[in-house]
Order: C-alpha cells, then structure tokens, then sequence
C-alpha cells in the first residue's frame, strides 16, 4: 500500500476514533483526556516536508474544533505538534536514519524510540492545548502537569495500539514447505 | 515559520472568538498596544513640537528679561538717578541664521529685520549678556557685528562704579577680548565684572560682558590692559534678543542742541 495513503488512512482513522469514542475519555475533573488522534499524526512517514506537518496537524486540529466545538484549541495544538514533529523526529532519529518513507514503529525502531517520540509529541500537542485552554501565564505550571498526566496515558494507548495493530514480524521460513506431511 | 505563525494567529482568532476570557485578554493586549502605539506618536509629536516650544519659552524668556531690566531701571532709590534712569527697554527675541567665528571680522545674521522693528545701532544679548550691535537691516534680516569683531569698540567699566574702558577684539579665539585704556592707578583682580557703561545707548547700564581674567601692566604707559573673559558664549549661541531703548529718541535730540 501507498505509504502516504496509509498515512493519511490511519490519520483518519484515529481522528474518526477521537470524535466517536475518545472524546468522552476526559479523567479528573479535565486533568488527564485522550487525544487518539495524535496517534494518527505520530504514524506520519518521516521524510515528509515539514510544512506538510504543519498543514496536516492544523487541519486535523481545526477539523476536530468543528466537529467537537473546541473552537481553535486543537488547531493551535496540531499546528504547534505540525512545527515541533521534525525537531523532535531528528532528536531521536538513529545515527544511520530512519527508513525512507516509513513511518515510526516498534518493529523498526524499538519500544524505547517509539514511546519517546510519542511522549514528546503528545506532550507538545497537550501541553499547547491546555496552555492556550489556560491563557494565563500563571497556569502555566498547572498546564504542563495536565499535559505530563496525559501524555503518560496517551502514551500507553499508543503502545497498546501499536502492540496490537502495529507491523509485525514476517513469519520465519517459507511459506510452502517442501515436507508437506511434516 | 511564517506559515506556522499564520495558523497560530487563525487558531487564536478562533479561539478569542468562542471563549470569553482569552477574548477578553486578547482585548486587554490589543488594548495595550494600542496604548502603546498612541504614546509614541505622542512622543514624536512631543520632540516636533519641543523646538517650536523652546522658541515660545526664549520669547516669553526675553518678554521677563525685559521687564525685570525695566524694573530695575525704575528702582533707583535717588531721585536724580530716577529722572536720569527712566529710559525703558524694549527686547526682540531673534535666531541666528547664519555665523561666523573663524574670521577677524565675524558677523552674525538673525532672522528679525526690520519688519520687527530692529533697527541698526541696537544691541543684541545672548543670554543676557551683550553679544553684538546690529550693523544692517533688511525686511526680516539683521546683519550684526559681534564682540568678537575686530573691527568693533565697546564702552564697558570695571565693576559698578569702577573706571570706564575700551574694550576690543583681539582676534585670538572667541572666548577673550581686551580691555584698553584702564589707568594703572585702579586696582583690578582677576574675576572682577565687567559691565556695560550705557554711555552708547546700544545697551543699559549694569549689563554683564564679562569677567577679568588676566592684568597686563606695561610700565612704558600709565594704562594697563585687562583680558576680558566674555560672558556670551559664541560657540553655542543660537537665540538672541535685540534691545530697544524707547527713549533714544528723546536722548538724541537732546545731544543735536549741545553746542558745537
């Protein structure tokens, strides 16, 4: 499958899921929520253009404030996520690079880049979110711990997403066995 | 980094739009720029009014100027030096246009002429202090010679009531001039006034020129010289009143039926 459509279908997908299911997942009186969709954004191949993120980010963001009547707070979110994907991207990329035209996964690059490039970019998209819900220098602190709680939740779904539904390994060996009654 | 700063403005537009507070921040900001903005142009336009400003206070400067020398001259106590002193003074602020320093005969122009009733042989001040005597006038230009001029003589005197002198240019630097013709039986320090005598009738009595600041004694006549460090700075000088004596009129026709 195309890469860039698979991405985009994945991206729909979670923001589908977000609009469906995930937004009702808010815990703690506001403190820790679920954005599933940033998983969608995390899965993004790795060699786009930047601005191509930024675009994609603020657009999945200003699609969710229509739909879920946040006006503009996932749009300043995702294009934030948008501006910082790169940066976080290259911050942990491996000394040899990420795979060309793929996107982030355990199969490829290991639980731990996984789940710290998601951490970082949840957290980004999360702590823009409540910081701007916020708009207050003074909440600042507070914002930045409500985004540390749901990151860390979010971070697990991503990883319980990525365990189920992520690449897995090509089966060993061929798949027509030339001892057929074995 | 300007497309994220363009979808940052339209997400925060939205925002202010659908929630009260950051609309009522956004408002305050908005607002205090806008404070801002208005205080600078009110800044600029402050500094562009300053000069027109510094001239007001100049003008209304040389209007107190004048009344305080008028109110002086109307003071004496003796009644004989009321009659003699009774001669009022009338100041017209003025700009010098153009000036010159470098040479023996330096001129100054300013830019009142006759228009606003200067006319030659009235003095002019920098500051209070006598400066130079105008020579010309056209329309609305004087041409004035100032002290440091060496074609010039001023009639000054040491101290109040000190012994009258004449006093030049030497043409060396415009900070001194000399004071000639001083007898060697008056006693001068350094420091000491040096004032104008009036006898011209281009300035009152009692205005100061300047101080002493060196004797020269030449035993070879029976006067000394004085180097006079002048009161009016030539370096800076930019705004000037020209002075007018009311009564010269009066004074002059007295001094045509002195017998010849």
């Amino acid at each position: 499958m195309n890469p860039i459509l698979r991405a985009i279908g994945i991206l729909a997908f979670t923001w589908f899921l977000q609009v469906m299911v995930f937004r009702f997942g808010i815990f703690s009186n506001g403190w820790i929520i679920i954005c599933f969709h940033i998983y969608g954004l995390i899965l993004l191949p790795l060699d786009w253009p930047k601005t191509s993120y930024l675009v994609i980010g603020a657009i999945t963001g200003a699609l969710l404030d229509i739909v879920i009547l946040s006006g503009g707070l996932h749009m300043a979110a995702g294009a934030f996520v948008g501006l910082m994907i790169p940066k976080w991207t290259r911050l942990i990329s491996p000394r040899d690079g990420f795979i060309k035209g793929y996107s982030i996964s355990v199969l490829h690059n290991g639980w731990s880049r996984f789940i710290v490039l998601s951490f970082l970019i949840t957290l980004s998209y999360m702590f823009i979110l409540f910081a701007v819900e916020g708009f207050k220098w003074s909440l600042i602190p507070v914002s930045f711990v409500k985004a540390l709680l749901s990151s860390v939740l979010n971070v697990v779904l991503f990883a319980i997403a990525q365990g189920l539904f992520g690449p897995k390994p090509k089966a060993k060996g061929p798949k027509v066995s030339a001892y057929p009654w074995s | 980094m300007v497309l994220f700063v363009l979808l940052e403005i339209i997400a925060l537009s939205w925002i202010t739009s659908t929630h009260a507070h950051p609309k009522g921040k956004i408002a305050s900001i908005g607002m205090k720029m806008s404070s801002n903005w208005t205080n600078s142009l009110g800044r600029i336009q402050y500094f562009k009014d300053l000069k027109e400003t510094n001239v007001e206070l100049l003008m209304e400067n040389a209007r107190l100027r004048t009344e305080n020398l008028n109110f002086h001259r109307t003071n004496f106590p003796d009644s004989c030096d009321e009659a003699f002193h009774n001669e009022l003074w009338n100041s017209i602020p003025a700009e010098i246009i153009r000036y010159s320093s470098t040479f023996k005969n330096n001129i100054l122009v300013a830019n009142r002429g006759r228009s606003s009733g200067i006319s030659p042989g009235m003095g002019m001040l920098e500051n209070g202090k006598i400066a130079g005597l105008v020579a010309e006038v056209t329309e609305h230009e004087a041409l004035v010679l100032p002290i440091i001029n060496i074609q010039t003589q001023w009639s000054v005197r040491l101290g109040n009531s000190g012994a009258v002198g004449r006093m030049i240019w030497s043409g060396k630097g415009t900070e001194y001039a000399t004071l000639k013709d001083i007898p060697l039986a008056e006693l001068i320090l350094p420091g000491d006034p040096i004032v104008t005598t009036g006898f011209q009738g281009t300035f009152p009595s009692g205005l100061e020129v300047g101080k002493v600041e060196e004797v020269l004694v030449t035993h070879a006549d029976k006067f000394q010289s004085v180097t006079v460090k002048l009161a009016a700075d030539f370096n800076h000088i930019h705004y000037v009143e020209f002075l007018k004596n009311t009564t010269s009129s009066i004074v002059d026709s007295l001094i045509t039926l002195a017998p010849e």
